[in-house]
């Protein structure tokens, strides 16, 4: 087996996981779970089953059976659902989550597997026994589209892939046509095509169209298995197979087809097959009866075999299917033609679908039912209602596709190359003396440029994904940990459509763990402790984003406790971290940012759970990373606020150039407070090294001289001759003494460590206009070097 | 297999032709200066939107001499971590095809650089030897001891 597989698997099977628990925990409160949700656990699990089946991880699959089978039940009504059943579905998924990791790292324990195994099967049983078979509860209305349009999504996908496999079966049938491959090598491909076909349609939710496959299925299998030939006949037959599987699968998901209709669709079928069967048994024994000429001859419509062909007596055959089916059905013969004639039509009488989806209990059709309306809304106002189809290609067209991440970040890296050479040409006509010549081309060189910057937005929506990215895994963390800490806690999260770029979502979520943690463990407290405080026994934890003038806010907001900035402030003085000279000069915000500030924790007492110190300035860290930086409001017994402001993307910055010397220099923009020529009463020296500070509206700021820093010969010495730039990362403010500073730009962000590795006081690269190299400076690391006592 | 031949300060070094990405002209490219620490980093050029750092092989071997002339080259070799890097040498020799048998082992001593950076040693036509870098070891840019 290879790893490969195994690990795409695994990605998988992680996406699987927190679709399950997202479903699973909102659901808990209310004891019930929708239809839908409950056909999405099912589905979740079967893939999980079936995935870990084909990558050899055995235990798990077979854990994922019992549960899966149990969710079948409760699929069909056999068990009902309360909190206490959702409750066991939590618990066993994350048991079943477990199993996962230790079996793919290959630690997996058999006894306690077996335990487990035994646990579950025992709950089972028990839950069984204590409830009565009864309906699964229905939601309404309004909340089940809400569903059904988060589906399309899925549905879409599965959609286009269902329009591919149907090409790639028509362009096999048609090869054999044509001569280009003989039948008989023919028949174990298209036998796979169609299999796979009928394997992707129960991702699609159809409940007749896989049934319908499954018949042709079977009949292939015969032909493969070398019971009847495969030939031109066969051949013939299967294109008209593939031409009604095609319709079928429209009709299904435009909702009309009901029970009887497909019923009929499927006994046409077997007497087609029936017929072929026959066909083929004659054409075995050289003489070809007359009656089937029509059939043979390749160049026969689908419709006209059909027809035909249909009134031949299937009596005939002794097919065993065919003789099973006659048993249960009236004589099909007339029948037959007329079921065609109601498919070839697409405007089948739309009000019959209702009826039809309300008389089968069936949840898979609602959602598709749902997602018929949902298709037929959009259409109608498009084209009058005239025709209310959901085609396979419809739901494929409005949906999205994957692409491989290193593609947006080529298209990106050519956008930035564009951007660069823009700034080429903006250089260039500086240099052009004719006035009007100037004025021509500046004036189509401002309309590139706005060109360029839509074009770059463009490029970038397509990196973002929504914050539901970020926010999935959340709920089953907070769940755990405040059974945990035995608290209770409402956790909810708000804009979960805003968007964010994908690159920092992996660098956003250590920090948002540790901050909620921390809100669970030191911010919220107990129950007991907040009814003395006269709060609600029950917790909130409100995580929201938003984006706002370029940036991303991401806000977690608890009603605990709140920070206790007297101990903080008390811990840092203890710990050395801050003087008592700094802590005059702190501003509120300045003491609670403290928090940050590394080996910093209140917490009396070491939980597992947080409280060693090291999470927060991990949290400060990464934030600043990302480019980010974070604000923190607090007030005692009432809660706190902490803000993480991010900008909207990595890749391209706003940079001021800054002089040092004759070198140039970037300054990312966001980081900037202010600038200033400095006068000389605003300069103080303070301490033994007679420290520079600038004295700014009563707020002393550290001064550093950058070209101290990097050793580079400065045009002033005296800092009334140059600038003084302010800026601020996470808690602190300095000033950066410059020789000037000149235009501002917008740059593309080229890492130094994938040919090189991190310089200090050098964030990245980037590539000017005349093609040379330009650094950005790490602002971050001047403060941090800085402090450490250069 | 095919090397190519280099001069550093009047001293042959060779690397396996495979190593080598581009080869460009020292004055036709814009050096970004780094202001790092280290001395034989001399700075960033741009190739083809690529960041590429430069390294003086002369500053890192301690050769005095870091004069450039027209025949400097830098020389952009794709390391095993994938990484691209220029080193700054006096100037190509010649290219050579040899077999694996004419590499001899280093001799622990008489050679100025070192060995960790020596993959042995190669005797050329001219009865003159020349050495065979790691480049790999050398790019990977620990202080030398």
């Amino acid at each position: 087996m290879s790893q490969e597989i195994r690990d795409f698997f695994m990605e998988e099977a992680e996406e699987l996981f927190d679709n399950l628990h997202s479903i699973l925990l909102k659901n808990e409160e209310a004891g019930e779970i929708s239809p839908e949700e409950v056909d999405s656990i099912f589905r979740d699990m079967h893939t999980l089953k079936g995935g870990a089946g084909s990558v050899e991880l055995l235990k798990f699959s077979g854990y994922t059976h019992h549960l899966e089978t149990f969710m079948d039940m409760v699929r069909n009504g056999e068990i009902q659902l309360d909190s206490k059943v959702i409750d066991f579905i939590i618990e066993s998924v994350s048991t079943m989550h477990d199993i996962l990791e230790e079996e793919y790292a290959d630690e997996l324990d058999e006894a306690e597997y077996t335990k487990k195994l035994q646990q579950i099967i025992h709950d089972i049983e028990q839950i069984k026994k204590g409830d009565a078979p009864s309906s699964v509860s229905h939601e309404t209305v309004e909340k089940k589209e809400k569903k059904v349009r988060e589906k399309i999504q899925i549905f879409g996908d599965n959609a286009a892939e269902m329009i591919d496999l149907f090409e790639e079966l028509e362009d096999e049938i048609e090869a054999v046509a044509s001569g280009e491959i003989e039948p008989s090598d023919a028949i174990s491909v298209i036998f796979r095509t169609i299999h796979t076909i009928k394997g992707a349609s129960q991702f699609l939710n159809l409940k007749y169209f896989p049934t319908y496959l499954h018949e042709v299925e079977s009949i292939l299998d015969n032909a493969r298995n070398g019971d009847i030939p495969y030939n031109m006949t066969f051949n013939d037959f299967m294109s008209k197979v593939a031409e009604h599987a095609q319709r079928l699968i429209d009709q299904e998901l435009n909702s009309s087809v009901d029970h009887d209709s497909f019923h009929e669709e499927l006994e046409s079928l077997k007497e087609e097959i029936g017929e072929l069967l026959f066909v083929l048994e004659e054409d075995k024994p050289e003489e070809e009866p007359p009656a089937f000429e029509l059939f043979d001859e390749p160049t026969q419509s689908a419709e006209e075999a059909e027809k035909e062909t249909a009134p031949q007596p299937f009596e005939l055959f002794d097919e065993a299917q065919t003789a099973q089916q006659m048993q249960n059905t009236e004589p099909v013969k007339p029948e037959a033609p007329v079921a065609f004639e109601l498919f070839d039509n697409d405007n089948t009488p739309p009000e019959e679908e209702p009826k039809a989806s309300q008389a089968d209990v069936s949840s898979v059709q609602k959602v598709q039912e749902g997602a018929k309306q949902e298709a037929v809304q959009s259409n109608q106002s498009k084209s009058d209602k005239k025709k209310k189809v959901l085609s396979l290609n419809k739901a494929a067209a409005s949906t999205s596709i994957r692409v491989n991440l290193d593609k947006i970040d080529q298209l990106m890296n050519r956008v930035g190359d564009l951007v660069i050479t823009k700034s080429m040409l903006f250089q260039f006509t500086d240099s052009i003396s004719d006035e009007n010549l100037y004025k021509a081309i500046h004036e189509r060189l401002i309309d590139l440029d706005r060109d360029i910057r839509e074009l770059q937005e463009s490029v970038m929506s397509v990196r973002m994904v929504p914050m539901e990215s970020v926010y999935a895994r959340l709920p089953k963390m907070v769940r755990d940990l405040a059974k945990k800490l035995d608290k209770k806690i409402k956790f909810e999260h708000i804009g979960d459509n805003v968007e964010i770029d994908k690159m920092m979502v992996e660098g956003l979520m250590d920090p948002l763990t540790h901050i909620i943690r921390n809100s669970l463990d030191h911010g919220i407290e107990k129950p007991e402790e907040r009814y003395k405080k006269g709060k609600p026994e029950i917790g909130k934890l409100i995580i929201s984003a938003e984006q706002e003038s370029g940036n991303i806010i991401i806000s977690i907001r608890d009603d605990g406790a709140g920070i206790n900035v007297d101990k903080v402030i008390q811990k840092a003085l203890d710990n050395g971290a801050i003087t008592h000279e700094e802590l005059s000069n702190m501003s509120a915000q300045d003491k609670l940012m403290l928090i940050f500030h590394p080996g910093l924790s209140t917490a009396e007492s070491l939980t597992d759970v947080s409280g060693r110190g090291v999470g927060m300035d991990v949290v400060m860290n990464n934030i600043n990373a990302l480019g980010g930086h974070i604000r923190v409001y607090s007030k005692k017994d009432k809660g706190t606020h902490i803000q993480i402001i991010l900008p909207l993307t990595l890749a391209i910055l706003d940079g001021l150039n800054v002089l040092i010397g004759d070198k140039k220099f970037i300054l990312p923009l966001n980081a900037i407070v202010e600038s200033l020529q400095p006068q000389r009463h605003m300069i103080k020296h303070v301490g033994e090294n007679k420290k520079e500070i600038l004295m700014l509206r009563r707020e002393f700021i550290p001064i550093v001289r950058l070209y101290d820093f990097f050793n580079i010969e400065p045009s002033y010495n005296n800092l009334e001759e140059g600038m003084l730039i302010v800026i601020k990362t996470a808690n602190h403010k300095v000033a950066l003494f410059v020789d000037d500073f000149l235009n501002q730009e917008q740059i593309v962000v080229k890492s130094l460590e994938k040919n090189y590795k991190k310089i200090k006081g050098i964030g990245a690269a980037t590539i000017r206009g005349d093609g040379s190299i330009g650094l950005i400076l790490d602002v971050t690391s001047i403060v941090e070097m800085y402090k450490g006592g250069r | 297999m095919e090397y190519v031949v280099f001069k550093l300060n009047h001293e042959n070094y060779t690397i396996p032709l495979e190593k080598i990405k581009e080869i460009l002209v020292y004055s036709q490219v814009i050096i970004t200066e780094l202001f790092a620490e280290e001395a034989w980093i001399k700075g960033l050029i741009n190739l083809r939107g690529e960041v590429i750092p430069i390294v003086d092989l002369r500053v890192l071997f301690h050769i005095s001499d870091t004069s450039i002339s027209e025949n400097t080259v830098i020389i952009v070799i794709k390391t095993e971590e994938n990484k691209l890097i220029g080193i700054i040498v006096d100037n190509i020799e010649s290219i050579l095809t040899l077999d694996k048998q004419t590499i001899v082992p280093a001799p622990d001593m008489g050679v100025s650089i070192d060995p960790k950076y020596i993959d042995g040693l190669i005797k050329l036509n001219n009865e003159q030897m020349t050495i065979l870098l790691n480049i790999d070891s050398v790019l990977k840019l620990e202080e030398p001891a």
